[in-house]
């Protein structure tokens, strides 16, 4: 019989890319919440989501890594 | 006038051309010709209630008064000097390509842009949109989100959702970062989170803004708050032609 490969707990590209696409849907979700509330203060210039980003992407790798 | 088309725009760009672009300069050439200028256009407040100048189309659109930022000649004129100062060949070309995709957008609405001045001070205007950066930014909004404006801007949206992996950790790692040199200064200068930062924000302020302020202008403004996409609407809006 051929031997099976070991099973492994690694994620997959796929999962991972997956859990990512989610990720920045939830931020864009909170941020569209954001601007809806109170226009003037997030949706005037790209300018005032640089903050917003800059957090996300810092968090990606440790929230991301829980999940994948 | 576009309002989120113009953060999207560049990662198109260099989505369909490859090397030949680098995004932050592109950007810049894509808000080069409102940067110094809207604020003035719209006046202090949201409302629209502060007005700076008495003609706001003039100065935005015409000459005298700026317009000649949404030309033609001039994303040139700044490349060569981006050119000249820099000698980088590729920031110059990128630059030109965001600006004269501004200015070929804004021919969509009513006022136009002098697509050949100083030759001739003569608008180019599709007529697609009403103007209305004269009523302030809180009835601008309303007017672009709920008119083809906001239709022009969730097309390109929708573009930049089928090709989303040019925003991914992975793409800019490997079609991005090492063919434009201002990448390794930025990470060396600033660290790696922010030069990602730096990299998404416009597309995902375009994105993000483009869904936020149709919400807001359909179910949280009160004025005029319904879909008008008809040719050169919203109806409701004043005719406001080039000045």
């Amino acid at each position: 019989m051929p031997e099976q490969p070991p099973a492994t707990d690694a994620p997959t590209p796929a999962r991972s890319g997956r859990a990512a696409v989610i990720y920045w849907l939830v931020a864009g979700a909170i941020y569209i919440g954001l601007g809806v509330a109170y226009p003037p203060a997030f949706l005037l210039g790209f300018q005032e989501s640089i903050v917003f980003v800059l957090i996300v992407t810092a968090l990606a790798p440790k929230i991301l890594g829980r999940f994948t | 006038m576009s309002w989120a088309a113009h953060d999207i725009e560049p990662y198109l760009i260099k989505a369909h051309l490859g090397v030949a672009i680098s995004v932050p300069f592109c950007i810049l050439g894509s808000y080069s010709p409102d940067l110094f200028t809207k604020w003035a256009v719209y006046g202090l407040d949201f409302a629209g209630d502060k007005e700076l100048v008495s003609d706001p189309v003039q100065l935005h659109r015409g000459f005298p008064g700026v317009g000649f930022t949404h030309t033609l000649i001039f994303p040139i004129v700044v490349a060569l000097v981006i050119l000249l100062l820099s000698k980088q060949k590729l920031w110059a070309v990128s630059f030109l390509i965001g600006g004269w995709a501004h200015v070929f957008s804004d021919t969509l609405d009513s006022v136009g842009v002098m697509l050949f001045w100083p030759l001739t001070d003569w608008h180019a205007h599709l007529d697609v949109w009403q103007y209305v950066g004269e009523a302030g930014r809180r009835k601008d909004a309303i007017a672009y989100y709920t008119s083809l404006g906001g239709a022009w801007d969730l097309f390109w949206a929708g573009w930049l959702a089928t090709r989303w992996r040019v925003l991914t950790t992975a793409y800019f790692e490997a079609e991005v970062a090492p063919k434009d040199p201002l990448w390794p200064w930025l990470r060396k200068t600033t660290g790696n989170a922010f030069a990602l930062t730096i990299y998404r924000a416009s597309a995902f302020f375009g994105v993000v803004s483009i869904i936020a302020w149709m919400l807001w202008a359909l179910f949280v403004n009160d004025f005029q708050p319904h879909l008008d996409w008809t040719l050169g609407g919203p109806s409701w809006a004043p005719r406001q032609g080039p000045p």
